[in-house]
Parts: structure tokens; C-alpha cells; sequence
């Protein structure tokens, strides 16, 4: 009984990595910027299609991952110098809206691009790993491996690095890092790289998880992430991380053993419009 | 007189129209940016349908109760729009959808996620009215929403909304409750979409949870924000101008979502106010060209003002 | 803490200044009044009522207006429709008077009345984000003179004015005494404050630190000390 619980929570924790790893992208972006940037779910569904090209091109996972995350970085870039900052005057729903209209623009791209079916990510590691009673698949240590190199990474960066210290003065006070003399600029396109290449890694991952990448993938995260950004507090990154893990669990366990009658969307939403309603710092968050 | 293909058409554009009115008040005049709109929609089509499939209530019964169980939810909905502004209200309206139309996929009670089908056209003296005469229908509605309209955005509470759009404070320094103001906006809104609704329910004949969803709600936005979001001029526009173009030129609704996607963008970037929106690029022309046209046809006996 | 207790009255028809350097918490003080902030403790009277944790629509109603030290005009809206949602609150109370159309000549002529007395006839169809800082106050004054008000709360409305801007201005917040209504004007330009003022109010650190005639305050030894202070900071 224990064995299966905790069988459950690791399983949940899979799916509730991947969510923190997209959540990290758009919630550094939201910090900076204060843009709820849903496009990010299009970068995640870019980065899934280039990660499989890539691997089916040079038939190495590794160079494929770094390419997708290189490509999707550049998007992000583009995205960021081209939509967004033209927005940054206007009030805040224009660039939503934008950045709405945005993710339906890629995500029917894909479908043009790549046709609506369906493709598999064919990625073999072998045999699942036991641990007395509890089994894991390689992909699923695979994805803790890479999910904990990344936060480990992006700590690094945020806490000991002078970007991670631009970046964060800039998500407290825009105006006064630019009085301060950061490059207020350059740190949020290295926000927009980095947290673009971190959901490109996200989809391929998904991809591997569930051998499928389809044009529609990004759906599930792209609103989901919405609420992703409100429970994890808006720009506090291990606000993030623990609300993926912890919208992983909740999803994982109700449609699991209850009989909500809500889709895996209906129930993050459901949260989210309780949160916001109710505790507008988000559940991990400051203030 | 009409080939059913186009009978099809101006009866879906005249449903938009009117959901599109129902956005427009609410995000257009009262500036509360709403996501979500297609869920009134769907309450007051699946209120009808529901009414008139299992309960067997003539649909001139089912339209008022429609409409105002969309009210209910308006008020229910706009109840959130109270405690957050913005993008947080933005947020909680896609939130909505999505919650919205997971109930009506998971609940049973409304038919799962094939929908209810056999929805009855309405009777007028005892038969079933035929297509034109529902094409009618719609365009009375649509003509009477309208007119409704003019009447809102030129009276005080039309007032009061653009108040609250630009300076809720203020507005309410003024003495003006914005609370207040803010639910009737989204009462009011409401009602219109969930009357598109039922006149979309009945002419489909029937309805699934995915017609009320979250695209369908960017339909709308595409269609208002594109179209001049803010104004009936623009809000008709959009909504003739999206319903028919798919029609007219088949590879676009073969790549509808990426031009709407890419207009959505395009249209925040370089034309927020939409294309006959107050002060856009299109709009400022044919004003003043309107102005210079008639100024011969007016005596002015002072000095024209611009 | 923002302000603290705080202390003063206000007679009717006088023109009170309150001055302290900044972050006296003179705006704060305007908040509280009008509705924005609500209290933790303390009372606001107002003609004998308790108007304390109300909302600014319900202080409206008990006939208090303000103005905004920067300046907050409805900005995509004409002058004249600034104007008309001023003179429209009245009917928003009801639910049905609010569907009564605004379009009539009465109210358009009221309006017009109105931009009349703060010298705004003229600029009835311009935009006010078109509008430069000087129309701007006075349209802010003109909005808050449509709520047919007893009591006007002036927040710096002479920064960033012009010799002659500010000479009519004071005309007009004489005119508003002379009409019958009493005035508080937060001002940062001493001069002005000294002449137009009958008392005034110092505040420092949000506390209340000197009241009294201008005179007096003039050569009040803390109140020097409170400015003097600022300056050393500054340089």
C-alpha cells in the first residue's frame, strides 16, 4: 500500500517536473517583464518538433537537446525583441493578448509545417530500473537527472552570477536597476533564452515520456502554465518549482482516486481562480 | 431567395454580431478584458436546448429563461472582476472557459462531450419556422440589440463605463460606484452572448461543450479587437468580416488559426484600436473625409472645431 | 506607519494649506479622506458624520472632491465627456436613471457651464491626453466642481505651473471659498501656500508638527528645522 503511494507520487513527480521546468521559463519572464507569456507554450511544442529532427538527423539525444535548446533560445529571442518589447507601453492585456494569439499562430504552424498526426519520439533506453517495489523507467530517471541539472544550474546562475543578480533586482524594481546601472536589456534576453531553451528541453522530455509529439501538445500546458505562475507566488522561481511538483501530485491523485468532473485543465484553472481570488501572492509567494 | 449555404452564413454572422456586442460592453466599453465570453454563450444555449429538448418548452419560453440564467452567470462571473484587475482578470477568465467547459464535457447531465442534439426550431402559429423566416428572426435580433446598444453607450451608464475603463479610481471619486457599474457591465454583456448563443443552438440543432470553449471566446476577441474594438461600428465589422472571409476564401479557414493567431498579433502591435476603431489609421481617414464631404452640406456659424 | 495621529479641523469656507517636506504624508492624509486608504484607527468627521473606511463613491456623495497631485484626466475621453461623468454621478446611484441618456442639451449646457468657469470653453471636443499640464488641472478642478461639492481637497494643483497659470489659479481657489465651499490644498510652493492660505498644517514623518496662521508657521522653529532638514538631505 505504502509502496504504491509512493509509487504514485514519483509518477506524479515526473509529470510535476516537467511543469516546473516550463514554469521556470515563463515565471523569470513574468518577473522581468510582467508579461504572462503564454507563447512559451509554442516555444515548448517548437522545441519538442526540433529536439525530434534533430535526434532523427544526427542520432544523438544529447546534440539534439542542445540543438533544440539553442533554436528555441533564438525564438524566444526573436519574440521577446519583435512582440513583446514594441508592448511594453501598453497596458498588460495587449501584450496577453498577443502572446494568445501567438501560441494558436504556432501551434497551427507545427500542424502546417508537420501535419496534424501524431509522431513518436522514439528514444530506447532500456530495461525499467527496480527498486524493491517500486519501478521506474530509465526515461523517468532520465527526466529527474535533467530536471535536477537544470535547477541546479539556474541556481547557480540566479544566486552567484551577476546576471542572476541583475535579474533578480530587475523582477523587484525595474526602475531602479536601471538607475543602478544594469544592463536591464541584455538581462531580459537572457531571460527569454534561457527560459525558452529550458521549455524547449521541457517538451522533448514530454515527448520521450509519452513517445508522442503532435501539434496540439502545447495545450495542456499553455493555460495550465497560467496557474503555474499564480500558485508559484509570480516570479519566485522556487515558487515555481514547487508549484509544478505540487499541481503534478494534486492532478495525479484526483483524477486518480476522485470523481471530479474536471479535465487535468479543469483542475489547475480551478485553483488558479481560487488562488487568485483568495491568496493573490500565490502559494509560495512574498508580500 | 437565398441558397441555404448562404442563409447559413448570415445567421452565423448575425449570432456573432451579437456575442460580439456582448463582448464589446464588457471589454470594449467597461475595459474589462474578457477571455471567456463563450461561456455565456454556451449557458444560454444549453439553457435553451436544454429547455426545449428535455422539458419540452416552445423555444419562445426557452429564450427568456436563457437569457437570463446567461444574466446569472454574468453576475456570477463578474463577481471575480471585483477583487483583480488586468491581466489577474484575464487569467481568471481563461480560467473560466477552461473550467466551463470541462463541467459540461464530465457532467452528464448536459449530454458529455457529444453535446445534446435535436434542438427544435422555434414555432410561430404551430410549424416550425422555416430558415428565411429564422434568417428574419436574427436579423430582428440583431437589430433590436443594436439599437439597445446605442442607447447603453449613449446614457450614463455608457458613461460610466468608459469612466471605469480609463480611471476606475477616479470614477469612483467621482461618486460613481464602479462595482456596481463593473457587474452590469458583465450582466449586460453576458446576456448578449447567451442570446447569440440561442440563436446559434437552435439553427445548429445541435451543440457540443467544444462550440463554448476557449477558442471560440478568441473568436470573439478576434473578432471585436480586429473590427475596432469599443465600437458597434467595429464590433459589426469584425464580426461580418471574420464570419464571411473563412466562407469566401476556403484556404483560409484551411489555416484559420494561424491567421488569427498571426492577426491577433499583428493587430496588438501595430493597431490595437482595431481596424474602425476610434482614432485608427482606417477609421481617422474616413472621418475626416466624412467631415470635409458633408461640411459643404452644413451652415456653420462657427468655426469647425479639430 | 503612514500617519500618525494626526490631528486637526477643518472650519467651513477656510482655505487650509497642509505642507511638510516629502513623504510628510500629505497625500496619504487625501487618501484617507477621500475613501482611498481606510484607517486602522482614528475618525474623520465630516459635517457631524463619520465618513472613516468609507468607499471614495460614498465620500463623493457626502460632498467631498478631490484633485491629484498627478494629474489622472479619463484620458481617451473628451473634455466634455471628463466633464459629463462628473456631472453623470448622480444619476449612476440608480440602477434606472443611469439608462437616461446623457445626450440632452441641459446636461451638455451644464457641462459646458462648468469648463466655462475654470476658462475650458473651447476645448469641449479635444481629447484630454491631447491637453497640456496647465488645462489639465483645470479640468481636474472642473470634475471636481461638477460633484457639486462642500469640500474641495486641492493636491498640488501649482507644480508645474507657469507665472501666470498660477496667479489665475488662485483666483479660482478664491472664487471657490466665495462660492461657499471649503478648501485643503496640499501645496509644495510656500508662496503660494502663504498667500491663499487662512491656516495651514505642518507635517513631518507623519506627524503633525505645527499649526497655525502663516505667519506663525512661517517662523516656527520646528517647521524651519523640517525644511531645513530636507535641504541638508538633498545636498
Amino acid at each position: 500500500m505504502i509502496s504504491t503511494i509512493v509509487q504514485q507520487i514519483l509518477n506524479s513527480f515526473v509529470l510535476g517536473s516537467v511543469y516546473a521546468l516550463i514554469t521556470i521559463g515563463i515565471t523569470m519572464i513574468y518577473g522581468t517583464l510582467r508579461i504572462l507569456h503564454i507563447a512559451n507554450a509554442g516555444v515548448y511544442v517548437a522545441g519538442a518538433y526540433t529536439g525530434l529532427l534533430f535526434y532523427l538527423l544526427t542520432h544523438n539525444f544529447l546534440l539534439a537537446v542542445i540543438g533544440a535548446m539553442f533554436f528555441c533560445g533564438l525564438i524566444g529571442l526573436a519574440i521577446e525583441r519583435f512582440i513583446y518589447r514594441p508592448m511594453i507601453p501598453l497596458p498588460r492585456a495587449v501584450a496577453l493578448i498577443a502572446s494568445v494569439g501567438l501560441f494558436i499562430f504556432m501551434s497551427d504552424l507545427a500542424r502546417i509545417l508537420a501535419g496534424p498526426l501524431q509522431r513518436p519520439f522514439p528514444l530506447d533506453l532500456g530495461q525499467r530500473v527496480n527498486i524493491g517495489e517500486i519501478s521506474l523507467s530509465r526515461i523517468d530517471i532520465l527526466i529527474y537527472v535533467f530536471t535536477f541539472i537544470i535547477f541546479a544550474i539556474l541556481w547557480f546562475i540566479m544566486n552567484k552570477t551577476k546576471i542572476g543578480y541583475a535579474i533578480r533586482a530587475i523582477s523587484q524594481d525595474l526602475d531602479a536597476s536601471k538607475i543602478m546601472g544594469i544592463n536591464v536589456e541584455r538581462s531580459i534576453q537572457f531571460v527569454f533564452f534561457i527560459g525558452s531553451a529550458i521549455s524547449a528541453v521541457g517538451g522533448i522530455l514530454v515527448a520521450i515520456l509519452y513517445n508522442a509529439v503532435y501539434p496540439s501538445m502545447g495545450d495542456v500546458f499553455s493555460y495550465k502554465a497560467l496557474a503555474l505562475i499564480v500558485i508559484g507566488g509570480f516570479g519566485s522561481l522556487l515558487g515555481a518549482v514547487l508549484a509544478g511538483l505540487l499541481l503534478g501530485l494534486t492532478e495525479t491523485f484526483i483524477t486518480t482516486y476522485t470523481h471530479v468532473p474536471l479535465s487535468r485543465e479543469g483542475i489547475a484553472m480551478f485553483f488558479l481562480i481560487v488562488l487568485i481570488l483568495f491568496r493573490p501572492a500565490g502559494l509560495f509567494g512574498k508580500e | 431567395m437565398f441558397s441555404e449555404y448562404t442563409l447559413t452564413i448570415l445567421i452565423f454572422v448575425g449570432a456573432w454580431i451579437i456575442a460580439g456586442l456582448g463582448f464589446n460592453i464588457i471589454s470594449g466599453y467597461a475595459g474589462q478584458f474578457h477571455l471567456g465570453t463563450a461561456v455565456y454563450m454556451g449557458v444560454g444555449a444549453y439553457t435553451s436546448a436544454l429547455l426545449t429538448t428535455r422539458f419540452g418548452f416552445p423555444f419562445w419560453t426557452a429564450l427568456p429563461v436563457a437569457l437570463i440564467f446567461s444574466a446569472i452567470m454574468g453576475f456570477i462571473t463578474g463577481l471575480p472582476a471585483l477583487r483583480v484587475k488586468e491581466d489577474f482578470l484575464v487569467v481568471i477568465t481563461i480560467g473560466i472557459s477552461f473550467v466551463f467547459e470541462s463541467l459540461l464535457i464530465y457532467l452528464p447531465y448536459f449530454g458529455g462531450p457529444v453535446g445534446i442534439g435535436g434542438i427544435p426550431m422555434p414555432k410561430l402559429f404551430g410549424t416550425s419556422v422555416s430558415k428565411e423566416i429564422y434568417l428574419l428572426m436574427v436579423f430582428a435580433m440583431v437589430i433590436i440589440c443594436v439599437a439597445l446598444n446605442y442607447k447603453l453607450i449613449n446614457s450614463w451608464i455608457g458613461l460610466a463605463w468608459e469612466s471605469i475603463r480609463e480611471d476606475e479610481m477616479v470614477t469612483s471619486i467621482l461618486g460613481i460606484d464602479t462595482r456596481k457599474f463593473k457587474l452590469y457591465a458583465f450582466i449586460i454583456g453576458a446576456t448578449y452572448c447567451g442570446c447569440g448563443g440561442v440563436l446559434y443552438a437552435h439553427y445548429m440543432t445541435y451543440i457540443t461543450p467544444y462550440d463554448f470553449g476557449f477558442l471560440p471566446s478568441i473568436y470573439i476577441v478576434v473578432m471585436v479587437v480586429f473590427g475596432g474594438i469599443g465600437t458597434i461600428r467595429g464590433t459589426l465589422f469584425g464580426a461580418i468580416f471574420m464570419t464571411m472571409m473563412p466562407e469566401l476564401f476556403r484556404f483560409i479557414s484551411e489555416y484559420r488559426n494561424s491567421i488569427y493567431g498571426l492577426l491577433l498579433v499583428f493587430m496588438m502591435l501595430f493597431e490595437p484600436q482595431g481596424i474602425l476603431g476610434d482614432r485608427s489609421y482606417i477609421w481617422d481617414k474616413i472621418y475626416s473625409s466624412w467631415k470635409r464631404l458633408t461640411a459643404r452640406f452644413r451652415t456653420n456659424y462657427a468655426p469647425i472645431n479639430r | 506607519m503612514a500617519l500618525d495621529h494626526v490631528n486637526f479641523s477643518v472650519e467651513r469656507q477656510e482655505i487650509l494649506g497642509v505642507i511638510g517636506p516629502n513623504g510628510a504624508g500629505k497625500t496619504t492624509l487625501f487618501n484617507l479622506i477621500s475613501g482611498v486608504f481606510k484607517p486602522n484607527s482614528g475618525k474623520i468627521l465630516f459635517d457631524g458624520q463619520n465618513i472613516e473606511g468609507k468607499e471614495p463613491n460614498q465620500i463623493a456623495a457626502f460632498g467631498i472632491a478631490r484633485t491629484f497631485q498627478i494629474v489622472r484626466p479619463l484620458r481617451d475621453l473628451s473634455v466634455r465627456k471628463n466633464v459629463l461623468s462628473a456631472l453623470g454621478a448622480k444619476f449612476c446611484s440608480k440602477f434606472i436613471s443611469s439608462l437616461m441618456s446623457f445626450n440632452k442639451e441641459s446636461f451638455i449646457q451644464e457641462a459646458r457651464d462648468l469648463l466655462k468657469r475654470v476658462e475650458l470653453d473651447g476645448y469641449e471636443n479635444e481629447l484630454a491626453k491631447n491637453l497640456p499640464l496647465g488645462l489639465l488641472r483645470r479640468l481636474e478642478i472642473a470634475r471636481a466642481l461638477a460633484i457639486s461639492p462642500l469640500l474641495v481637497l486641492l493636491d498640488e494643483s501649482f507644480s508645474g505651473l507657469s507665472h501666470q497659470e498660477i496667479s489665475s489659479q488662485m483666483d479660482l481657489v478664491k472664487r471657490l471659498r466665495r462660492e461657499d465651499k471649503t478648501v485643503i490644498l496640499i501645496e509644495h510652493n510656500m508662496e503660494v501656500a502663504m498667500e491663499i492660505c487662512d491656516r495651514i498644517v505642518v507635517l513631518e514623518y507623519g506627524k503633525k508638527i505645527a499649526e497655525g496662521l502663516p505667519m506663525e508657521i512661517q517662523n516656527d522653529p520646528l517647521v524651519i528645522k523640517a525644511y531645513l532638514g530636507e535641504e541638508e538631505q538633498i545636498a
